[in-house]
């Protein structure tokens, strides 16, 4: 440490042996790292310590003798004597849990929790042997409702403040508090109001008993039959680290694990219950192909006649420029990797892209320095001109809520207001386009978001952007001129993007995307996904979706539907999509949970996915079905296990090298690396996963959390790799995109900008299929300033309708939003009405009449 | 529509006014708010989360911490006997007793036609004339059944109106000054206040060690 | 033990005084001459030198000196100072009488103090039952708004400040002077964990704050115009001054008496006509609490202590908050425990374990023994219930628990089963109350 007044560390001693414990940390972490486990209920490693359960008690020296103190509150300080095994201390031990089992009832035989319960556990081992308690209990009504997914039994609680202090510090939702007092106080929604958080399941996944179930978990499983697989979440590309529980060939619930570097433990619901899905009636298990208008369940092997046939003639009578391939996002990396050798190589197309909205592209992500998660966190200031973080990559905006309590200031450029707008020191409230082409033009703007770095005390070279598609209406040049300008003005900042499909980075480094071969190698220009859609509604085209519905995922539906009733469609995916009923072939994908693998999240971080179960019906991972073909076209059969293909990529793609499929979940790694490894010495995974146990029960200890070591420890590196050498990283040149000004024009007669924008809960096939998650998906609404409504007549909340440029109509639901600027509207996609009717290819704004019918 | 009437509204913004901090007038508004509906609805919740920049469920959980704060209708006049230890010595606990006999209700009860509410409540500082009864935080005692019997009679036929205000109101003498010195006025006059200070500690200081030369 | 004659009256003056609440009557006995002293011709130091000289003892219950107190305020250019007239400890009723009977004074010494410490603001929260005391008191600040004494340049002095009166709304645990800031600040009353230990380190909205005591603040005026040394001359050893003990219980004039401090014996203020005038009915005194509810009790053999806030401490109880609570030889002991007992389990602000289930627990198995289903394992079950919420039963209390009501809920029962163990017994045996 600089400052000369802090030393480095503070020598302590527990229980008589010598302790070097971190300035200011409490003295049960330094003690749990020296292996002295001291009991606890309400402490959370994630959370302010608030020292009300009063279970870690322990005898510290002091200036007037020793005396009992809260360990998970009191700070180290030089010198101080800790003791953890004395009478007293058991003696406080035993009292305590005696008071905790005044009023909870002893109900562990039909409670969720029993089994892997803190207070089960910690009465077993520090408890009184009897109970001495022979009054009545405190009585509650039975189990509420605190939201659609999380119920409530207030006679298990204990008080430990964990959820409310998680709603209201960490997801920054105090949708719940404690209501009452004393022994009278229960943890309380507003009367009739719910626990509305994206991030509610990770309340009941740090209640230290049984008082928070998760409904779709509740009496699932025992935990004692559990088994668990470790994995990343791929409900976005910000990669939570989880672990995936499974009993009996069933996935039964997912916990986040305690990374440091990317989720600290927690998750979105999203995420968290994504498993609500997996053995769904809705799954897509069986190989259809169609027969005349209706599709017919066939054999994989005459699933692959079909795709076979289509393949060489589509090849023979229209090149094979005439086959394309769209999505493979949400694959892994070793399906990814398949199929683009599939179509590059064995069918020799270059039409690839697995990034259908135009998100920000790989030629502006490979040229700029990308920073780490946890440098983004450290930077003094982050720029974020992006779309809604909580909405797109819900996780990243719980860890920048912490990042800003600890001091980084956040710069939004949004023109509207978002999650981030309660955390930023500023907004800018400017549009994408304006802001590019002011970086490009070097107008005020460029100089006002240069004045806001300037203000966090930054000349802008150490500042970090996140930057990504704020509105979907807008062509992807905008995204790309906007980054590639800001790293041009700032040449030294650091880039995240927030292109938010699970795994779009591992398919831009595996060149899954136009322009691009395997291993970041720049090639000739091709088609994008826009292209080939606008082609494939006017000449024949074979088109494979790979887990991709360009229905509810690209502007312009009628040009979408038309492309899809044009092609001839071949369709891989766990689920029915909008895109179903035009498929000619539906071969079915295992589904998270079944197939093992690796992806990428936006970092760039390579984590692996666990294999729960085995497939469900007929369906196959994503690498088999390439490889099967492959076979059916005659190509020699290569790798076809995930950890082989893995190797094949190590070896031949240089951005990979130095990984090892093994290592990538080892001690050493627990949350992958990030590629390209770089030259010198790394300290990911310097500090050895959390061992608390009380954090989060029901882990059971995921398999690489080995002994604790001291903190102090850096784990080797990957300078030690033999043959790290740096990639073939085309730090070439970045893109040089024009923007026209008709991306900012002012449209005249009274028309409105329209500003498109994804919520968390967005329809799909999947969320459909989750029939406790489905309810909360959201419903198509725009946004309109008060005056815009009045305009017409119309009263918050009424239906109003929206007319585009070309005649498409959309009736859709308004709401009133003072924070709106005139002559936007923002439109919220969902359920009920579809907003990318209303947007045209190619157009560089999308505007709108707002009318009342 | 907010719940507030117009009239006080304006003194919910003048309470807030008072605080460096709008969270810190969370209770005077749920006084306010009880002021005006006698206890505190939800709508009235819900704005006073809007005003202190809070959340309902964060108004609900707060006030619900506190004994004078009542989420669900109270009756008219809400009595509370005290039973704690001055006034137990001094019979409370017979009086209490004979209270919910009187009016029919247990403590904690409200009598059918919403006139009382009756309360056991803890000291109520007026041991002097134990055993106290707080009606609508109006303090009577030493009181007998047969006073008491007289006291809530005569609450009955309106004869203490006007003396013992309907629940919700408290304080009937309000504020009249709003804040004088802004705060950043007050830090500069502060911060002048220290220098001074510091220059004093200085000439003292300087002053000794002449001395001690 | 004789006092200093005549006693003078520091604080409950002009008790008694018609209107003696209103600014005419204030002003005529010498109200504000104190503030317009300290702000015209006395530096802050100067003022708080006057404090520290006088060797006041906080009046709310832990006895710190106010003195020192304010030397220990961390240097910042916020700070604030909050008055405590939450007063709810049971059988303490002085705050109340002042502040319903002179709130000029309050807010004088409250503006002095301001002045001494440089508060930015000053609050005086006061709890949210006393409704005519927060009336009386309000309508003082604004007559001393009126008269200059508050606000913008008072008196002339260059010195400005606003004072604001925050009503509470019903929770003894506001008392405790976290729980209080947290309360000002919206909060539920929750008392803050230590460290910091004061919040002279970190208080209101985390900045340097003084907590100081309703009757506390009524001492100012007095030594500003008497000045420190007059004040210490008055008392003994550190026990300095005058106070008031508030009186109540099985006395023939239970009331508030304004006393010189550790001058008099406990046996003197109950039995002098001018004071307690004597036990009830001419009884004997089974028992006393010496400084509310949270303290240890007294028999009668303790009566002829001092009114001294060490010798009680050495005694193993406290002066506390300054109420006294006499027992007669009627009393039942376990009733009277229980009932207390009872109080605390009501007004746990249900963060720490012990405190929150302790509280329910022993109150329940107080109620069991009062009403004839007692055992007599209960005894021991309870000391050790006790034992686990204060370890070793002293005085002052070891703590298991974030604030100190959790562990002045042993006092009253433990010192019951000590002390009337026999009484216990008779529950037991007799399946009831023999008091009954
Ligand atoms: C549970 C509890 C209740 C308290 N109640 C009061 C109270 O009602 N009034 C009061 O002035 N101090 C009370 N105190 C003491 C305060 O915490 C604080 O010490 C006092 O207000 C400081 O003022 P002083 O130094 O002028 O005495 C209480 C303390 C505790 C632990
Ligand atoms: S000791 Fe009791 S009152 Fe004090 S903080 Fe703990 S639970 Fe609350
Ligand atoms: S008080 Fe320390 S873990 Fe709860």
């Amino acid at each position: 440490m600089s400052n000369p007044e802090t030393p480095a560390v503070v020598h302590i001693t527990v229980d008589g042996v010598e302790v070097e414990a971190m300035p200011g940390e409490p003295i049960i972490e330094a003690a749990g790292r020296a292996g002295t486990f001291i009991p606890r209920f309400c402490y959370h490693p994630r959370m302010r310590a608030v020292g009300m359960c009063r279970m870690c008690l322990v005898e510290v020296s002091g200036p007037r003798g020793f005396s009992l103190q809260p360990s998970c509150y009191l700070p180290v300080t030089e010198g101080m004597q800790v003791i953890t095994k004395s009478e007293k201390v058991k003696k406080a031990q035993v009292g305590v849990l005696e008071f905790l089992l005044v009023n909870h009832p002893l109900d562990c035989p039909v409670c969720d929790k029993g089994g892997e319960c803190p207070l089960q556990d910690q009465t077993l081992a520090y408890g009184p042997g009897e109970s001495r308690f022979v009054e009545e209990k405190r009585h509650w009504e039975k189990p509420i409702e605190i939201s659609k997914l999380v119920l409530l039994d207030r006679e298990r609680c204990i008080q430990c403040d964990r959820c409310v202090r998680f709603a209201r510090e960490v997801a920054g939702d105090p949708f719940i508090d404690f209501a009452g007092r004393g022994d009278n106080s229960e943890v309380s929604t507003f009367p009739d109001g719910e626990f509305t958080s994206y991030f509610s399941g990770n309340t009941v996944q740090i209640c230290p008993v049984g008082a928070l179930t998760a409904r779709p978990y509740r009496f699932k499983a025992r935990p004692w039959d559990l088994e668990e697989a470790e994995s990343t979440c791929t409900a976005c590309s910000f990669g939570c680290r989880m672990a995936v529980q499974f009993s009996r060939g069933e996935v039964t619930r997912f916990l986040g694990i305690d990374s440091d570097v990317v989720n600290n433990s927690w998750l979105c619901d999203l995420g968290r219950f994504a498993y609500e899905s997996l053995d769904s009636e809705k799954r897509l298990v069986e190989p259809k192909v169609r027969y005349r208008s209706e599709m017919a369940e066939v054999s994989w092997h005459d699933a692959m006649s079909r795709v076979g046939a289509h393949i060489r003639t589509f090849t023979a009578d229209h090149g094979a420029g005439s086959i394309a391939f769209l999505g493979g996002a949400g694959f892994t990396n070793e399906g990814i990797h398949s199929f683009v050798k599939l179509a590059k190589t064995t069918i020799g197309t270059s039409l690839f892209d697995a990034d259908l909205d135009g998100g920000v592209p790989a030629s502006v992500v490979f040229a700029t320095p990308r920073a780490t998660l946890a440098e983004a966190l450290a930077a003094k200031v982050l720029v974020v001109a992006s779309a809604d973080v909580r909405e797109e990559l819900p996780v990243l905006f719980l860890r920048l809520n912490d990042a800003v309590k600890k001091g980084l200031r956040i710069v939004e450029v949004s023109e509207v207001e978002t999650s981030i707008s309660a955390l930023a020191a500023e907004r800018l409230p400017l549009s994408a386009a304006r802001l590019a082409l002011a970086l490009q033009s070097g107008g005020p703007d460029a100089e006002r978001l240069g004045a806001a770095i300037a203000a966090a005390g930054e000349q802008g070279d150490g500042a970090v952007f996140l930057v990504g598609k704020s509105n979907i209406a807008d062509p992807a040049d905008v995204y790309a001129a906007l980054a590639a300008s800001a790293s041009r003005r700032w040449p030294g900042a650091k880039f995240l993007f927030g292109n938010s499909r699970a795994n779009i980075f591992g398919a831009m480094d595996l060149g899954a995307v136009p322009g691009w071969l395997p291993g970041r190698v720049a090639t000739a220009p091709s088609d994008d996904a826009r292209e080939i859609i606008a082609r494939a509604a006017d000449e024949p085209m074979l088109l494979f979706l790979l887990g991709a519905d360009p229905l509810s995922e690209m502007p312009d539906t009628a040009l979408v539907k038309s492309a899809l009733e044009n092609a001839t469609v071949v369709l891989i995916d766990s689920f029915e999509s909008g895109a179903a009923p035009y498929a000619d072939v539906l071969l079915p994908l295992a589904a998270y949970g079944e197939t093992a693998g690796t992806t990428t999240n936006f970092e760039g971080r390579v984590t692996r996915l666990g294999r729960a179960i085995v497939p469900k019906g007929q369906s196959k991972p994503d690498y088999l079905i390439a490889a099967e073909i492959g076979r059916e076209l005659g190509r020699p059969s290569g790798p076809t296990a995930p950890e082989e293909i893995f190797a094949e990529m190590a070896r031949e793609l240089p951005l990979y090298r130095g990984l090892a499929y093994a290592e990538l979940a080892s001690n050493r790694y627990p949350d992958g690396l990030v590629v390209p490894l770089e030259r010198k010495a790394i300290s990911i995974g310097a500090r050895p996963r959390r061992l608390d146990p009380i954090a989060t029960p029901g882990l059971v200890a995921p398999y690489h959390q080995g002994p604790a070591k001291p903190f102090a420890t850096e784990v080797g590196a990957a300078a030690a790799e033999p043959g790290a050498e740096t990639p073939a990283s085309p730090r070439s040149q970045l893109p040089e995109v024009s923007i026209d000004p008709a991306a900012v024009s002012v449209a005249a007669d009274g028309r409105l900008r329209l500003l498109l924008t994804r919520r968390l809960y967005r329809p799909t096939a999947q969320l459909a299929a989750a029939p406790i998650l489905s309810k909360l998906t959201a419903q198509a609404e725009i946004r309109v300033a008060p005056a815009t409504l009045e305009a017409i007549g119309k009263s918050d909340g009424s239906e109003v309708k929206l007319r585009g440029d070309h005649g498409e109509e959309v009736a859709v639901v308004a709401k009133s939003d003072k924070s709106l600027p005139d002559g936007v509207v923002l439109g919220r996609l969902g359920d009920g009405a579809n907003l990318l009717l209303l947007v045209k290819s190619g157009t560089w704004a999308t505007h709108v009449k707002v009318g009342s019918n | 529509m907010g719940a507030f009437s117009p009239d006080m509204r304006v003194r919910a913004e003048g309470l807030i006014a008072l605080y460096p901090e709008r969270r810190s007038a969370l209770i005077p508004l749920c006084h306010l708010a009880q002021q005006e509906a006698g206890y505190l609805t939800r709508p009235f919740m819900e704005e006073i989360a809007e005003l202190t920049g809070t959340t309902p469920a964060e108004v609900y959980g707060t006030a619900s911490f506190y004994d004078m704060l009542h989420t669900e209708p109270v009756g008219k006049y809400l009595v509370g006997v005290c039973t704690n230890i001055a006034c137990l010595l001094q019979g409370g606990g017979d009086l209490l007793e004979h209270a919910e006999r009187a009016l029919g209700v247990p403590a904690g009860g409200t009598t059918e036609d919403d006139m009382f509410t009756l309360e056991e409540v803890e000291c109520v500082a007026h041991c002097d004339k134990a055993p106290a009864v707080q009606v609508n935080y109006r303090f009577f005692g030493p009181l007998t059944g047969e006073s008491f019997d007289d006291l809530t009679a005569k609450l009955r036929a309106g004869e203490y109106d006007g003396v013992v205000p309907p629940h919700g109101t408290l304080i009937r003498v309000q504020r009249e000054n709003g804040i004088e010195v802004p705060l950043d006025e007050v830090l500069a006059e502060r911060r002048e206040m220290d220098k001074a200070k510091a220059a004093r500690k200085a000439a003292a200081d300087a002053a000794k060690a002449k001395e001690g030369n | 033990m004789t006092q200093t004659d005549p006693v003078p009256k520091i604080v409950t003056s002009r008790v008694g005084l018609e209107e003696s609440w209103g600014i005419k009557t204030y002003l005529a006995t010498g109200g504000y001459t104190a503030l317009r002293k300290a702000l015209t011709s006395m530096t802050p130091e100067q003022v708080a030198d006057e404090v520290s000289k006088s060797n006041l003892l906080g009046r709310g219950g832990a006895g710190f000196e106010v003195g020192r107190k304010w030397s220990m305020l961390k240097p910042a250019p916020v700070r604030y100072l909050v008055i405590n007239g939450d007063e709810s400890e049971p059988a303490t009723f002085k705050d109340h009488m002042l502040i319903e009977n002179d709130p000029h004074q309050i807010v004088e010494g409250t503006l002095i103090s301001a002045y001494a410490v440089g508060a930015a603001r000053a609050f005086i929260f006061v709890r949210g039952e006393f409704a005519l005391g927060l009336e009386r008191l309000q309508a003082a600040v604004n007559e001393a708004y009126a008269h200059g004494a508050i606000g913008r340049n008072i008196f002339g002095s260059g010195f400005s400040v606003d004072l604001v009166v925050h009503p509470g709304a019903g929770a003894y645990i506001c008392g405790e002077e976290t729980a209080l800031l947290e309360s000002l600040e919206g909060k539920r009353g929750f008392p803050r964990i230590k460290p910091p230990y004061f919040p002279a380190v970190m208080g209101l909205y985390g900045e340097p704050t003084i907590v100081n005591n309703v009757e506390s603040m009524s001492n100012i005026p007095w030594i500003v115009n008497n000045g420190g040394a007059s004040f210490a001359a008055l008392g003994v050893g550190r026990s300095t001054g005058t106070r008031i003990f508030a009186l109540a219980g099985h006395v023939n004039r239970p009331g508030n008496y304004e006393v010189e401090m550790a001058k008099l014996s406990f046996r003197e203020l109950v039995e002098r006509p001018e004071y307690g005038g004597g036990m009830r009915l001419g009884r004997q005194v089974k028992a006393f609490i010496p400084g509310g509810v949270s303290a240890p009790w007294f028999g009668p053999d303790q009566l002829d202590m001092a009114l001294s806030q060490d010798d009680v401490a050495k005694a193993g109880s406290m002066l506390g908050s300054g109420s006294i609570v006499m027992m007669d030889d009627h009393t039942c002991m376990v009733r009277a425990a229980w009932r207390i007992t009872k109080f605390f389990w009501r007004e746990s602000c249900g963060q720490c374990t012990p405190c929150r289930e302790g509280s329910g627990w022993i109150e329940k198995m107080m109620q069991r023994i009062e009403l004839g289903s007692g055992r007599e394992a209960d005894l021991d079950l309870l000391l050790d219930a006790c034992d686990n919420i204060a370890p070793g039963l002293t005085w002052p209390p070891q703590q298991t628990t974030i604030c100190v009501l959790g562990p002045s809920i042993p006092s009253s029962v433990a010192s019951a089963i000590r002390m009337f163990r026999d009484e216990f017994l008779v529950h037991i045996k007799e399946g009831g109350c023999p008091y009954e």
